[in-house]
């Protein structure tokens, strides 16, 4: 339930009065649990015979095989624990989330059938790709044409966010309004003086191929300022984003802004570590 | 038994509030559809019974009465000693197909002196006359005839399977196989469990608005029962303290928090949805939900309440497939992790062949406008109302 409207009804919560009417309405009880289907069947090892690995990249290993008759469903096994279960209809499976560069995995089909015993097991190995320089997102630039400006990058794992960061025209040091990206690493200095980096954006992309926000930094946050830095945007209209394969491409319109295309940044997160992509100014501060 | 006399000290000097008085209580239970035995909740057997009377209202917990009553507390005692010496297996026996009818209540009326409670302050109120009950001692007397104190509180009903951990419940249907019977006693049906409750979408940062948190955690359980937990579009890769925090509180207080899981409605509708890896195939789709759930598991444990599938395809599909999928998907992931509550989100409404593929359907999902000018219900009523 949300008191809100689109596009994101569900970020904070309905005023007391609304919550204590909706109480008030409902009986209150206990959810629905359903027990599973019990099952008497068993997953047969040296079935499917002819599984092999399809494809792999960078995070990710497809499996294939033929159907085998009477079956159940099939179970993937990686590195001897079961990781995925898929029924009857579905001969492929892909998984996910491993990392990069690593060698000798050993995958495993077994069908599961209601009753039977196969061969011996069949052991799949498999390896995913390192990554170029080491990085997750490469070949990243923009090409500008008057107002329109094209970013695109290459996003080598999946990420929950790719988002595109932009700023403006870099104001002196210490006087920077917008939001701050830390770069990693620091540069030692005397007296326990050390300098670190980070990059102050004003411009946010962020969505799918169905939906692309154009957002604007409406946070209190400068240069000198103490506290965090809000995350708060306002929504100023919307920019294509397209993913192909592991191309992304953004397409947007700085029309009415004061965004300088060449002060971005490219960041991934979710179901990887964060990577932020910094081609801007990196501005530097001393800490303590 | 000693243990049963002893719990009986607070009849000379009755405790201080929360604890709850313990006494003999004395219950109804139903033997057929129209006889009623009365009996004080001795012994095994009817301490269970007792057991399975749900407080309905304020009351709180199935295990309110059992609280209250001597008996049940000393064989609670000794159950758990029992358990220390045979590597904690329960003493399961006997099992109850006996149902109350209604509330147990107390034989006797109060104790000889009460405490007072002031403030934060507490004392024995001495000074009032001390009651000495003539010849008749509260809880243990031969004699039953002692006067039935009705008792104030609201009850909803007989307490279902479904406060019980399914791990009692699965134990307990192994039992009753191998009696032989089928009967398990309880009536699903009855009380409060089926009435309507509230979910909320959580998807509330729990670092940056906590106070929010806060408030969703102190209502009432039966009523805001399932929750929603949105760390990146799913459960990222690594632990979020703030979220597990969170959901360690709900998990203490029984409230469900479900993992958010896309399932990009199979990437089958018009918009064509990809998984993150930019496949179609309804394969790569089972790959990823199943991935999502179990990385849900691996980072927040058995505190997790359950999933909440969204972007559910609606349509049975060909041969049934869709659906077929969805189940497919609930058996493994409740195999996999038992005792979990799972919804399935299509924002609209979805075919009878769905009633049996995840415990609830979640089939609304747009304006208070369209709700009041242009709701579709299902073409089909479910078995229990929970189901939508």
């Amino acid at each position: 339930m949300t008191h809100n409207d689109q596009p994101n009804p569900y970020d904070n919560l309905p005023n007391e009065a609304y919550i204590q009417a909706v109480l008030d309405a409902v009986p209150g009880g206990t959810p629905l649990i359903n027990d599973p289907a019990t099952v008497t069947s068993s997953s047969v090892v040296g079935l499917p015979s002819d599984a092999v690995v399809y494809s792999s990249d960078y995070s990710s290993v497809i499996l294939t095989w033929s159907s085998v008759e009477n079956a159940l469903g099939y179970a993937v096994y990686k590195d001897g624990v079961q990781v995925l279960e898929l029924p009857a209809s579905l001969n492929r499976a892909t998984i996910g989330m491993i990392d990069p560069g690593t060698t000798d995995i050993s995958f495993e089909v077994r069908t599961i059938l209601a009753s039977g015993s196969g061969g011996s097991s069949r052991l799949i190995s498999a390896s995913t790709k390192n990554l170029p320089a080491n990085s997750t997102i490469t070949n990243v630039g923009f090409t500008q044409n008057g107002d329109t400006v094209i970013y695109k990058a290459d996003v080598l794992v999946p990420y929950a966010f790719v988002r595109l960061f932009i700023g403006t025209k870099q104001p002196d040091i210490g006087i920077a309004h917008g939001w701050p990206i830390q770069a990693p690493g620091v540069t030692p200095g005397i007296d326990g003086l050390d300098t670190a980096y980070h990059e102050i954006v004003n411009y946010l992309v962020e969505g799918n191929d169905f939906y692309s926000g154009f957002y604007k930094y409406t946070g209190a946050w400068y240069e000198t300022a103490k506290a965090n830095a809000d995350w708060s945007w306002t929504s100023i209209g919307v920019a294509t984003q397209s993913q192909s394969g592991y191309i992304y491409t953004w397409n947007v319109s700085f029309a009415g802004t004061d965004a300088k295309a060449s002060e971005y940044v490219i960041q991934g997160q979710g179901y990887a570590p964060i990577n932020n992509v910094f081609m801007g100014s990196l501005r530097h501060y001393s800490i303590v | 038994m000693d243990q049963h006399e002893l719990l009986h000290l607070d009849l000379a000097a009755d405790s201080p509030k929360p604890n709850p008085r313990v006494q003999d209580l004395q219950i109804d239970i139903k033997t057929s559809d129209m006889e009623t035995l009365t009996t004080p909740a001795y012994g095994t057997l009817w301490t269970k019974v007792l057991a399975r009377w749900q407080q309905g209202g304020n009351g709180g917990s199935v295990g309110y009465y059992v609280q209250r009553n001597a008996d049940n507390l000393a064989y609670y005692a000794l159950a758990k000693y029992l358990m220390s010496k045979n590597g904690n297996i329960y003493p399961h026996l006997p099992i109850v197909s006996l149902q109350p009818d209604g509330p147990p209540y107390p034989r006797l009326p109060d104790s000889l002196v009460t405490f007072v409670t002031e403030d934060s302050d507490f004392y024995l109120n001495a000074t009032d006359d001390v009651t000495i009950w003539g010849g008749d001692y509260l809880g243990c007397s031969d004699d039953a005839t002692g006067s039935e104190v009705s008792s104030p509180l609201t009850i909803d009903g007989f307490a279902p399977d479904s406060v019980y951990p399914d791990s009692y419940n699965s134990l307990l249907s192994t039992w009753i196989e191998t009696l032989g019977s089928t009967d398990e006693g309880s009536n699903p049906d009855s009380g409060g469990d089926v009435g309507q409750q509230i979910a909320i979408a959580s998807y509330i940062n729990p670092l940056g608005d906590p106070a929010s948190w806060e408030q969703l955690l102190a209502y009432d359980t039966q009523k805001i029962s399932v929750l929603v937990a949105n760390v990146l579009n799913g459960p990222d890769y690594m632990v979020d303290e703030s979220w597990k925090s969170v959901i360690d509180q709900a998990a203490s207080q029984g409230k469900k928090i479900l993992g958010y899981v896309r399932t990009g409605y199979l990437g089958v509708s018009q918009q064509k949805f990809t998984t993150r890896l930019d496949s179609h195939n309804l394969a790569d789709w089972a790959s990823q939900i199943e991935q999502d759930i179990d990385k849900w598991f691996e980072l927040y444990g058995t505190s997790l309440g359950g999933i909440f599938f969204d972007e559910g395809w609606p349509e049975c599909g060909p041969n049934n497939i869709y659906a077929d999928l969805y189940a497919y998907i609930n058996n493994y992931t409740k195999r996999k992790h038992p005792g979990i509550y799972t919804v399935l989100n299509p924002g609209s409404p979805i075919a009878q062949c769905f009633e049996d593929t995840i415990d609830t359907l979640l089939t609304f999902e747009s304006s208070y406008e369209t709700y009041t000018n242009s709701f579709v219900p299902n073409d089909w009523m479910p078995k229990d109302p929970r189901k939508i």
